[in-house]
C-alpha cells in the first residue's frame, strides 16, 4: 500500500478525451490517477508505480489491451492488479471471453454508463485493496511465526484453568526433549515436579494479568531443569514465555553451599581489607576468637594478633598483598579473653574485578589441641617404652618379614640368657619351634588375640613352656610384631599335676561305683541267700517238733522253740539291714510336708500295732520341705522309741516340739523314760548299736541309724540328750533353705 | 503210666522244696506235683527237650511255682520263655521267692507273672502261704483249656 494510503488507478487509452472523461467520473478523495496513451507506456508505468487498478482500452495503436494484460499477468509484480477492459467495438461474446482469459476482471462498454462504471470501479478497487492488505498481514504473521519458532525461549499458550498446552514452540522440544505430540493438549503441570505444580495452581487463583515465577520441570530423560516463566494472562489463556535457567540456578546453589560451608566451618575464615579492617567473619572465627560477627566487623585484624607478633604478621600481609600465597604457617593468635592460641595460618589476596580494590582472605585453625595431643603421644610413647623395659614379662619386637629381633626387654634377657646384643643379632626362630614360627608368618596379618602356647629354647639349652600374645605394630617404619611371652613352665607342671590328680579321682570314682554296685548285688544276694537257710532252720525244727513230739521231752521242745525264734530274729535283722542299705541308695524327693498330719498318721499306726498309755503333747509344728515318706519314718522311729522306752514308767509323757533358728528348724521328741548314760551317746546312731538289752526293751538297733541316715541326707543334724532313768530327748534339724 | 502233673515246682533249694511239698501234702494237693531243680530243667520239661524228649507237650501243669534265684537259668528267664510261647503262655505262673525287692516284684509282673509270693521265714506262715496258693490255683481258679 502506498505511503499516502491512496488507491492508484491507471487509465490507459489512446484518446485523451476518454481518459479525462473517466477521471472526471471516478475522481474522489483517496484516489490518485495515472495516465498512459498506449500499451507500452502503460507497462512502463506499472513497473515504476504501485498500481491498484487498471482501466485498459482494448483497441490501441501499439500493443492492444489484451496483449498488455497478458504481459501484466505474467509478471509477478503486476499479476494481481485487477484490470477492467473498456471497449466499444468488440461486444461479441467470443471477444469478451478472450479478455477474461487474459486476466480481466471486468468489462466496461462504450459509451460508458457513468453509474455502472463508478460502481464497478468502487467494488473492484475495494476488493483489491482488501486482498492486498490480507497478503501484507499474512506476510507479517509468517515472520512472527518464524521468530517464535526460532526462539531459544519457550513460547506458548495454555489454558488458564486446565493448564492444557494449546500451542507451544519448538524450544520446548529443544530444551526438554518431548515431541510435539506428547506436549499438545497435555497439561503443563504434568511435566512439573510436585511442589511446583502447587505453585502454579496457587498463582492461577491469584488472577494477576502478569506472572513471573520459576519452576522445576522434568525433561524426557527424567532430568530436572529450572525454567523462568513470564506469563500474560488474557481471556482464560496464559501466553507464556519460559527461559531455561538451570545453569544459573546450579551456580547459585553451589555459591550458597560454599557460603554455608564457610559460614559453618570450624576453622576461622575471615576477610580484611588492605588497612586491616575486618569485613567478613565466620562462625568458626567467632568460636575460636570469642568475638561475635558484629564485634569483629568493627575491629582490625591486629586485635587478634599478640603484640610481639604484630611486626612479623605485618610483613606476612605485605607478602600476600604482593600476590604471594601463604599456606599452613604455624603461628599464635590471642582471643577476646586474652588467651593465646596456636593456629595454622593461610592467606591469599582477593581482587575485585570491577574496581581496583583488594582484600585478604584468611583461614586459621586452632591447633592447640593437636599440639597437646602430639605432646601426649610423645609422653605415652615414653611411658610405653618404660613399661616395655620394666615389664615383668619377657617382651620383644621382631620384623615379620625377616624375623629378626628388633627390640627386647630386660625380663627377656634375664629369662633367655642372651645379652641384648646377642638377641638383636638373632632371628626369633632361634628361640622358638620352627613349625610355630612358620605358622606365625603365614598369618602375619593377624594378631593373636588368644594366647598361643609354645615351647622355647633358652641359651643354656633348657626348654620352657610359654604363653604368647602378639600384636602387629609399626616399628620405625617396619612391619613388626610385638610379643609378650609368659613363662608358664611352673604353671604347666602344676596343671599336669592337677590333671593327674583328676585322673586318679576319676579312677577312684569308678572304683567307688564298682564297689557300690558290688555292694548292691551283695545285699541283694543277702536278702535271697541268707533267708533260705533260716527258713530251713525254722522249718526243719518245726517239722522235727511235729513229727517227733512223742520222743522229744519238754526241754528238747524248748530248745527247738529257741532255734525257731532265733531264726525269725535273724530274718528280722536281715530285713532291717536291707531297708537301711536301701535307704543309702535312695534319692530323696523333697516336697512341702505337713508334720502335724504326718505325726497323726504315725500315732495311728503305732496304736494299731500296740497299745500304750503314754500321754503325748504335740506343739503346732511348722511346714517343712522334705521327703514325706522318709520323714514319716523318722517320726515313726523316734516316737515309737519314746513310747517303748517310757512304757515302764507309771505316767509316760512324750513331748514333741520345735524351735526355729535362722536357717534351720530344730525338732525334738522328749520322753520321761529309761534314758541312757550320756557316755554312750556316740553309739546311739550306729547300725545295730543298742544301749539296752533285748530282754529289757526289744529291738534290733537299726531305727536310730535310719533316722540318722535320713536326716543327714536332708542336710540336717541329729543328736540326743538323756539322763539315765529320767528320760531322753532326740533332736533333729531340717534346713529352711531349698 | 505217668500220672498227670498238676503242680510244677521249680526250686533249687532242697529245704524250701521239702517244706513246700510238706505244706502241700498237708492240704492233700501234692499227689500230682513234680519238683524240678533249676530253670533249665523246667524249660526242658515244658518244651519236651533233653531228658524229657518225647513227652506230650500238650500235657501242661495247672500251675507253676517258680523260684526266682536259681543256678543256670533263673526264674525271670523261665517266666519270659513261658509267657512268650503260644503253647505255654496261658499256664499260670506264681513266683515264689525270698526277695521282697520292689525291683524284682515289678520285673516279675512286667514279664507277665500271675502271682508274686514272698516266702515267709516262719514255718507256719510259709505253710499257710503255699497252701493258699495251691488251693487257689488248683481248685478256685478256672483254667484255660
Amino acid at each position: 500500500m502506498k505511503k499516502n494510503n491512496k488507491a492508484t488507478i491507471l487509465i490507459v487509452d489512446d484518446k485523451r478525451a476518454n481518459i479525462l472523461a473517466l477521471e472526471n467520473l471516478l475522481v474522489s478523495t483517496g484516489r490518485h490517477f495515472l495516465h498512459a496513451y498506449g500499451g507500452e507506456e502503460a507497462l512502463k508505468i506499472t513497473l515504476q508505480e504501485a498500481v491498484d487498478l487498471i482501466i485498459l482500452d482494448v483497441q490501441m495503436p501499439d500493443i492492444d489491451g489484451f496483449e498488455v494484460a497478458k504481459i501484466l499477468k505474467s509478471t509477478r509484480r503486476t499479476k494481481d492488479i485487477p484490470i477492467i477492459f473498456a471497449t466499444a467495438e468488440n461486444k461479441e461474446h467470443k471477444f469478451i471471453m478472450k479478455g477474461y482469459d487474459e486476466g480481466a476482471i471486468d468489462y466496461l462498454f462504450k459509451p460508458l454508463d457513468p453509474q455502472i462504471v463508478k460502481a464497478k470501479v468502487d467494488v473492484l478497487l475495494k476488493l483489491h485493496l482488501q486482498r492486498k492488505e490480507l497478503i501484507e498481514k499474512n506476510n507479517s504473521l509468517e515472520k512472527s511465526a518464524l521468530l517464535i519458532n526460532n526462539s531459544a525461549d519457550i513460547i506458548g499458550i495454555i489454558d488458564a484453568a486446565t493448564f492444557q498446552i494449546e500451542d507451544i514452540n519448538y524450544a520446548f522440544t529443544e530444551i526438554l526433549g518431548y515431541s510435539r505430540e506428547e506436549i499438545i493438549q497435555t497439561p503443563l503441570t504434568f511435566f512439573l515436579i510436585y511442589e511446583d505444580r502447587r505453585l502454579i495452581e496457587k498463582l492461577s487463583k491469584e488472577k494477576n494479568d502478569r506472572l513471573s515465577f520459576e519452576t522445576r520441570i522434568y525433561c524426557k530423560n527424567r532430568k530436572i531443569k529450572w525454567l523462568h516463566w513470564k506469563v500474560v494472562v488474557r481471556e482464560g489463556k496464559w501466553y507464556l514465555n519460559a527461559r531455561d535457567c538451570t545453569d544459573t540456578k546450579d551456580v547459585e546453589k553451589i555459591k550458597n553451599l560454599l557460603a554455608t560451608v564457610v559460614k559453618q566451618s570450624n576453622n576461622a575464615v575471615y576477610i580484611h581489607d588492605a588497612e586491616g579492617k575486618i569485613i567478613s567473619w565466620n562462625e568458626g572465627a567467632e568460636k575460636i576468637y570469642g568475638y561475635s560477627e558484629m564485634e569483629a566487623l568493627k575491629m582490625k585484624v591486629g586485635n587478634i594478633i599478640p603484640e610481639y607478633l604484630q611486626a612479623e604478621t605485618q610483613a606476612i600481609i605485605i607478602k600476600v598483598l604482593n600476590g604471594e600465597k601463604v599456606e599452613s604457617l604455624d603461628t599464635t593468635r590471642i582471643t577476646k579473653h586474652g588467651k593465646l592460641l596456636d593456629v595454622t595460618f593461610s592467606a591469599s589476596i582477593l581482587r575485585e574485578t570491577d574496581t581496583d580494590k583488594f582484600s585478604i582472605a584468611v583461614t586459621e585453625s586452632d591447633i592447640t589441641e593437636r599440639n597437646i595431643a602430639d605432646a601426649q603421644i610423645k609422653e605415652s610413647e615414653a611411658r610405653f617404652r618404660k613399661l616395655f623395659e620394666r615389664a615383668p614379662y619377657p617382651m620383644w619386637v621382631y620384623d615379620i618379614e625377616d624375623l629378626n629381633f628388633l627390640e627386647v626387654n630386660q625380663t627377656a634377657i634375664g629369662l633367655y640368657g642372651y645379652s641384648k646384643k646377642e638377641f638383636l643379632a638373632m632371628k626369633i626362630t632361634e628361640i622358638g619351634q620352627r613349625e610355630e614360627i612358620s605358622k606365625l608368618s603365614e598369618d602375619k596379618n593377624t594378631s593373636t588375640q588368644t594366647p598361643a602356647i609354645s615351647i622355647h629354647h633358652l641359651k643354656n639349652g633348657n626348654l620352657i613352656d610359654v604363653e604368647i600374645i602378639s600384636d602387629l605394630v609399626d616399628f620405625k617404619g617396619r612391619k613388626a610384631s610385638l610379643v609378650i611371652a609368659n613363662n608358664i613352665t611352673e604353671r604347666k607342671k602344676a596343671e599336669e599335676h592337677i590333671h593327674r590328680l583328676n585322673e586318679d579321682l576319676q579312677v577312684s570314682i569308678w572304683q567307688l561305683q564298682a564297689t557300690n554296685s558290688e555292694l548292691e548285688s551283695f545285699s541283694y544276694s543277702i536278702s535271697h541267700d541268707l533267708r533260705a537257710p533260716l527258713r530251713a532252720l525254722n522249718g526243719y525244727s518245726k517239722m522235727l517238733e511235729e513229727d517227733y513230739s512223742t520222743i522229744i521231752d519238754a526241754e528238747g521242745k524248748r530248745f527247738l522253740s529257741s532255734i525257731q525264734s532265733n531264726a525269725v530274729k535273724m530274718a528280722t535283722l536281715i530285713d532291717n539291714l536291707l531297708s537301711f542299705s536301701r535307704l543309702g541308695r535312695k534319692e530323696i524327693e523333697k516336697s512341702k510336708i505337713d508334720n502335724k498330719n504326718i505325726i497323726k498318721d504315725v500315732l495311728k499306726e503305732i496304736r494299731n500295732d500296740k497299745n500304750h498309755n503314754a500321754e503325748i503333747k504335740i506343739a503346732t509344728l511348722p511346714e517343712a520341705k522334705a521327703d514325706p515318706v522318709l520323714i514319716y519314718q523318722v517320726w515313726f522311729n523316734l516316737i515309737s522309741n519314746a513310747i517303748k522306752y517310757s512304757s515302764k514308767k507309771e505316767n509316760p509323757l512324750i513331748e514333741i516340739g520345735f524351735s526355729e533358728l535362722d536357717n534351720e528348724v530344730i525338732y525334738f521328741v522328749k520322753d520321761n523314760g529309761a534314758g541312757f548314760n550320756m557316755n554312750y551317746a556316740n553309739k546311739l546312731f550306729g547300725v545295730f548299736q543298742r544301749l539296752h538289752k533285748t530282754q529289757e526293751f526289744e529291738g534290733t538297733g537299726i531305727g536310730l541309724a535310719i533316722v540318722h541316715r535320713i536326716i543327714t541326707k536332708h542336710g540336717g543334724r541329729v543328736w540326743a540328750e538323756a539322763q539315765k532313768d529320767v528320760g531322753a530327748t532326740f533332736y533333729f534339724t531340717l534346713p529352711i533353705k531349698n | 503210666m505217668e500220672k498227670k502233673v498238676e503242680i510244677l515246682l521249680v526250686e533249687d533249694d532242697p529245704g524250701d522244696a521239702e517244706i513246700a511239698i510238706r505244706a502241700l501234702q498237708r492240704n492233700n494237693i501234692c499227689n500230682s506235683l513234680l519238683h524240678l531243680h533249676d530253670g533249665e530243667e523246667a524249660l526242658d520239661y515244658l518244651f519236651a527237650n533233653g531228658i524229657y524228649e518225647g513227652r506230650n507237650i500238650n500235657d501242661v501243669p495247672k500251675v507253676i511255682l517258680l523260684d526266682l534265684k536259681m543256678p543256670k537259668i533263673d526264674g525271670i528267664d523261665v517266666l519270659k520263655k513261658i509267657k512268650s510261647n503260644s503253647q505255654t503262655h496261658f499256664i499260670p505262673v506264681v513266683l515264689f521267692t525270698s526277695s521282697s525287692e520292689e525291683k524284682d516284684i515289678l520285673n516279675g509282673y512286667k514279664c507277665g507273672v500271675n502271682s508274686y509270693i514272698v516266702k515267709p521265714v516262719e514255718f507256719d506262715d510259709f505253710v499257710k502261704a503255699i497252701a493258699q496258693v495251691g488251693v487257689y490255683w488248683l481248685s478256685v481258679n478256672q483254667h484255660a483249656k
